[in-house]
C-alpha cells in the first residue's frame, strides 16, 4: 500500500487540489484503509472520496461518522424511504458500516460546485434566523446531537430533504425531529428553496 | 468498448478480429506500423484493453492505488461518448457534445492512453498484440464491451454499415437523430430489440420512450413499432408499461424476433406476426463479448460471454487475464455502465493487491440505473450485492415507485459523479 | 447449441427395430432463465401402426418441474416441437418419448441457468391484454411433405410462486396457457399440454403434413378456461 504522502503528491498533480497539503493527521488518503475499499461503489453517485458534485446527491466527505451511520440505518430500515439508497444502505451494513462511515468522515470536504442564486441566498439568510438555534450560526450543526453540518451541501439535496421533512416522509414519527418538522411545515416551499440555497452557500 | 473504430459508420468496417498493423497505423495516426516490443517494460505493468466505462475506471484506479505500476490503456477511439443519456440525443433533449469527453484527465492520473487496437491476446507470453507489435503485461484487464452478431440477422450480411444500431454512442447516434428529424409525414420508425442478454437491459425501452415522445411532439402522425425478440419488457417492466401508455403512437410487439430483413423493400419480417414496413430502421443486433475477448479464448461454452472469478474478475480460462463490464457472464448483475464502473474499481483493487502479493479484499458491485421515459421524467432500478461463498449474490433490488422529475434530477447528479469517476 | 443424445429404452416392450434416438436441443448455459429455448424430436416414422405418441419434458429440480407434454398423431408427419421454457434452477432436462409399439425412451441433458440482470419479478396479479392468436405457415407447402407451423398467443405466464428465504412459496394462483390443440378440418392432429413453466406468449413450432387442402385450426386454452382460436386455409 502506498504511503499517505505519495498519495498527496499524486492528487495534487491530478486535480490541483491544495487541501491535502494543509490537512491534519486525522485525515486519511482517499484510498487508504478497508473503509475506502468497501466504499468504492459509492463514488458512482457520491463522487470520489465522497465529494459529490451533483445537485441532488449529498457530500459525504467530512460528515460526522455517527450521523452517517444513523442515515444508513434509516435508509436500510425504510425510515428514510429511498429506492436509490435502501439497497446500498443494506450493502453498507453488510460489509461493515463503521469502517465505511469512518472513511467518509476522514475525507476532506470540497464544497459543492453547484452555484446558488444570490437573491435566494439573501432571502434564505433572513429566513434562517430560527434555524440557528440547532444548526448553529455557522450552519455547522452539533455532532453530539446528530445535527449535521449543512454548509457546502448542494442546494438541490437540501431542498429535497426539507420537503421530505415537511411532508413527514423522512423518519415519520421520530420524536427528535418533531420540532424541526413543525418549524418547516410553517414555511412555504419557496422559502425552503431559499434556505437550501443559503446553507449551500455557507463554507 | 469495441476494438474497431466506429468513428465513421458510413465507411464499411469489417466486424471481425485482426485488422492487423494497418489498422493501428490508420487509427493511431502513426507514420508506419511498428513491429516488436512497442514499449519496453521496466517495472510492473497492467495493460487495459478498452477505454469505456469499465476499462477507463480500472486503469485510473490501478494508478490511484499504486502509482508504481505502469498502466497502458488501449482505446481506438480518441473520444469517450457516453452511451447512458445518448437516447436523449435522439429526442433532442440532450446534445451529443455534453456526452463527449477526451482522455486527458485520465492521462493526468498517469494512465498511458494509446489510441490503438489490440488485435490479439497471447496469455502464454503475457503479451497483447497490436498488429505486428506487442506490449508485455504482468496483469491484463480486458474491458472490450460488446460486439454484434450480424450473422444472426438474416438479410444484413455484408451491409452492416448501412444499418443503424446506435448501440455504441457516437456518429450513429447523431445520424439516427437526423433520420428521425427527416421522417416523412405519417412515417414509420421501426426499432428491433435482440434477445437478452444484451448491453443495457432497459436501454431499448428508454429509447422507445424517447423516440415516441419526440414523434408525439414533432411528428404527430408518425408511429414507432418495436419488435422485441423477448417475451416481455426486460427491465423495469411495470414502469415502462405505464410509460408506454402515454404514447399511443408506440406499437410494442413482444415475442417478435427478427426472421429476416429486406433492406431493398424496407421491411422486417418477424418470426411470427405481420411484416413491418419502415421509413427509419433502428436494428439493435444480438450481442456477445467484444471480439478480442473471444479471440483470447476467454469466452464461455456458448462462445459468447466470459465467465470470471466473482471477486477478482480473473478469467478461469487464462491466468493473469481479468475481464470486466458487459463482456462478463455468470454474475447476477445487468450489463450496465454502473456495473462496469463498479467492477472496474473492484478489479483494479484486486489486481493491485495481487501484484503486491496480497490477498484481494472481498467486495461486491452495486447497480444504479436510470431511464428517462419522457423529456423530463425518469425511473430507476437499484441492485445491491454481497459475496456468498465466492459468488456475487443479490441483497436486494428496488425500483422507484413511479416516473418523476426528481428521479431525472438524481440521474443528472449520478452522471456528474460517475463520469468523473470513470474519466477524471 | 444442438446436442443429440442417444436415448435408452425406459421399459422395452418389443425389441425396437430402430434407434428411437431423441434429439434434445437445449443450451448448455442459458443466460435468460425465463426463456430457455428447447427443441425436442425423434428421428422416427409417423405411420398409423408405428408412430411417436408423445414427448414430455421436465426438469426435476425446478419448482414447476413439468415443462410440457406434446401429443402427436401420424398427421404431424414428424415428431418434434420447439418452444421456450422457464427454469429457475436449471439442472437435468429430461425428455421422455413414447412410441406406440416400443414404449418409453429417455434422453437427458444438463442445462445451467444464470440470472444476469435487473429483470423485475412479475407484477402481482398483473393481467395484460391476452389473445391475438397468430399462425405462420410456409409460403409454399407440398402435399405429403411435412412443413413447419408456428403458432403464438399473447398471454402471460405466472407460476404464482415467489422465492422467500431460499424456498419457493405460493403467493398467487397460476395463470398461464395450459393447452394448444391443433385440427385439420375435423381431425384432431396434435395437442400440447403446457404448464406455467412454459414462457409467456408461447410461440410453438411443430410439424404438420397434409395430403389435400384443409383448414388448419389452432386453439389455445388458458388456466381459466378462456379460449382463443385461429384458422388458416392450407392449399396444396
Amino acid at each position: 500500500m502506498r504511503t499517505w504522502s505519495s498519495g498527496a503528491r499524486l492528487l495534487l498533480g491530478a486535480t490541483g487540489l491544495a487541501l491535502l497539503v494543509i490537512v491534519t493527521p486525522a485525515v486519511a488518503g482517499p484510498l487508504d484503509g478497508p473503509g475506502a475499499q468497501k466504499a468504492l461503489v459509492c463514488s458512482a453517485c457520491h463522487g470520489f472520496a465522497g465529494n459529490s458534485r451533483g445537485d441532488t446527491v449529498p457530500i459525504l466527505a467530512g460528515a460526522d461518522a455517527a450521523y452517517l451511520k444513523k442515515a444508513l440505518s434509516d435508509y436500510a430500515g425504510g425510515r428514510r424511504p429511498s429506492p436509490e439508497m435502501e439497497p446500498y444502505a443494506k450493502m453498507a451494513l453488510h460489509f461493515g458500516v463503521d469502517e465505511i462511515v469512518a472513511y467518509f468522515a476522514s475525507q476532506p470536504r470540497q464544497a459543492t460546485p453547484v452555484k446558488t442564486d444570490r437573491a435566494a441566498v439573501q432571502r434564505g439568510r433572513a429566513a434562517a434566523a430560527s434555524c440557528t438555534v440547532c444548526h448553529g450560526a455557522d450552519g455547522k450543526g452539533d455532532r453530539a446531537k446528530l445535527i449535521p453540518d449543512l454548509t457546502g451541501q448542494p442546494s438541490g439535496y437540501l431542498q429535497n430533504q426539507l420537503l421530505l421533512f415537511k411532508q413527514d416522509q423522512r423518519s415519520p414519527g421520530d420524536a427528535q425531529l418533531k420540532a424541526l418538522k413543525l418549524l418547516i411545515q410553517s414555511l412555504p416551499d419557496e422559502t425552503l428553496a431559499d434556505l437550501a440555497a443559503y446553507y449551500s452557500s455557507l463554507r | 468498448m469495441t476494438q474497431l473504430s466506429r468513428r465513421d459508420f458510413l465507411r464499411a468496417t469489417a466486424a471481425g478480429v485482426g485488422l492487423g498493423a494497418a489498422a493501428g497505423g490508420v487509427l493511431g495516426g502513426c507514420a508506419a506500423p511498428v513491429k516488436g516490443d512497442l514499449a519496453r517494460k521496466s517495472g510492473r505493468r497492467v495493460v487495459v484493453i478498452g477505454g469505456g466505462w469499465g476499462g477507463a475506471t480500472a486503469a485510473k484506479y490501478v494508478r490511484l492505488q499504486d502509482p508504481s505500476i505502469e498502466v497502458i490503456l488501449l482505446e481506438p477511439n480518441r473520444t469517450f461518448v457516453s452511451c447512458p443519456f445518448s437516447n436523449l440525443v435522439l429526442s433532442g433533449v440532450e446534445s451529443i457534445d455534453t456526452l463527449t469527453f477526451g482522455y486527458d484527465r485520465l492521462r493526468a492520473h498517469g494512465v498511458k492512453v494509446r489510441h490503438e487496437t489490440a488485435t490479439a491476446i497471447e496469455p502464454d507470453t503475457k503479451r497483447v498484440r497490436i498488429g505486428e507489435g506487442y506490449l508485455e503485461y504482468d496483469r491484463l484487464i480486458v474491458a472490450p464491451g460488446v460486439d454484434f452478431m450480424w450473422d444472426q440477422v438474416e438479410g444484413v450480411a455484408g451491409r452492416e454499415s448501412t444499418v443503424l444500431h446506435a448501440w455504441k454512442a457516437g456518429p450513429q447516434t447523431v445520424e439516427l437523430a437526423s433520420r428521425l428529424q427527416a421522417l416523412p409525414a405519417g412515417g414509420v420508425v421501426l426499432m428491433t430489440v435482440p434477445p437478452a442478454p444484451y448491453r443495457c437491459p432497459p436501454g431499448p425501452y428508454e429509447r422507445a420512450c424517447q423516440i415516441a415522445w419526440y414523434l408525439k411532439t414533432k411528428k404527430p402522425d408518425a408511429k414507432l413499432v418495436v419488435l422485441d425478440a423477448n417475451n416481455d419488457i426486460v427491465s423495469k417492466t411495470a414502469l415502462f408499461k405505464a410509460a408506454f401508455r402515454n404514447y399511443p403512437n408506440l406499437d410494442y410487439r413482444p415475442t417478435s424476433k427478427i426472421e429476416r430483413v429486406d433492406l431493398e423493400a424496407r421491411e422486417v419480417v418477424p418470426a411470427i406476426g405481420d411484416r413491418v414496413r419502415y421509413d427509419v430502421l433502428n436494428l439493435i443486433p444480438p450481442q456477445r463479448a467484444g471480439a478480442i475477448a473471444i479471440q483470447g479464448g476467454l469466452a464461455d461454452t456458448n462462445n459468447r460471454w466470459c465467465e470470471v472469478n466473482h471477486v477478482t474478475f480473473e478469467s478461469p480460462k487464462r491466468a493473469g487475464v481479468h475481464v470486466i463490464g458487459d463482456a462478463t457472464t455468470g454474475l447476477p448483475v445487468p450489463k450496465s455502465g454502473n456495473i462496469a464502473n463498479a467492477t472496474g474499481k473492484i478489479c483494479a483493487t484486486a489486481v493491485v493487491h495481487l501484484l503486491n502479493g496480497k490477498e484481494p479484499p472481498v467486495l461486491a458491485p452495486g447497480n444504479t440505473c436510470y431511464s428517462w421515459v419522457s423529456d423530463r421524467e425518469a425511473i430507476a432500478v437499484v441492485n445491491a450485492y454481497r459475496i456468498d461463498n465466492g459468488k456475487v449474490v443479490q441483497i436486494e433490488q428496488k425500483l422507484t415507485p413511479r416516473a418523476a422529475v426528481s428521479v431525472a434530477q438524481n440521474s443528472i447528479a449520478w452522471r456528474t459523479s460517475i463520469w468523473n469517476d470513470v474519466l477524471g | 447449441m444442438a446436442v443429440s443424445r442417444i436415448s435408452r429404452p425406459a421399459a422395452a416392450q418389443t425389441r425396437p427395430d430402430r434407434d428411437h434416438r431423441i434429439d434434445l436441443d437445449v443450451p448448455i448455459l442459458s443466460e435468460e432463465p425465463a426463456a430457455v429455448p428447447i427443441r425436442v424430436g425423434v428421428d422416427h416414422p409417423m405411420e398409423p401402426e408405428h408412430y411417436i405418441q408423445s414427448i414430455e419434458v421436465s426438469i426435476d429440480r425446478d419448482p414447476v418441474p413439468a415443462k410440457g407434454k406434446f401429443l402427436f398423431s401420424p398427421a404431424n408427419g414428424r415428431p418434434w416441437a420447439a418452444y421456450q421454457m422457464r427454469s429457475g434452477t436449471g439442472g437435468l432436462v429430461k425428455a421422455v418419448a413414447v412410441c406406440n409399439r416400443h414404449g418409453e425412451f429417455l434422453a437427458s441433458h444438463e442445462v445451467r441457468v444464470v440470472e444476469g440482470g435487473c429483470s423485475t419479478p412479475p407484477e402481482r396479479g398483473a393481467r395484460d391484454r391476452a389473445g391475438s392468436p397468430e399462425l405462420r405457415l410456409p409460403r409454399a407447402m407440398k402435399a405429403g411433405e411435412p412443413f413447419e407451423v408456428r403458432a403464438r398467443v399473447i398471454h402471460g405466464s405466472y407460476t404464482g410462486l415467489v422465492l422467500k428465504q431460499g424456498k419457493y412459496v405460493r403467493e398467487l394462483p397460476e395463470y398461464y396457457v395450459k393447452q394448444m390443440t391443433v385440427w385439420l378440418d375435423d381431425q384432431r392432429v396434435c395437442e400440447f399440454q403446457m404448464t406455467s413453466a412454459v414462457s409467456p406468449n408461447p410461440l410453438i413450432r411443430f410439424p404438420l403434413k397434409v395430403t389435400r387442402p384443409a383448414t388448419l385450426r389452432v386453439q389455445f386454452v388458458n388456466s381459466e378456461e378462456q379460449r382463443w382460436d385461429v384458422l388458416q386455409a392450407i392449399r396444396v
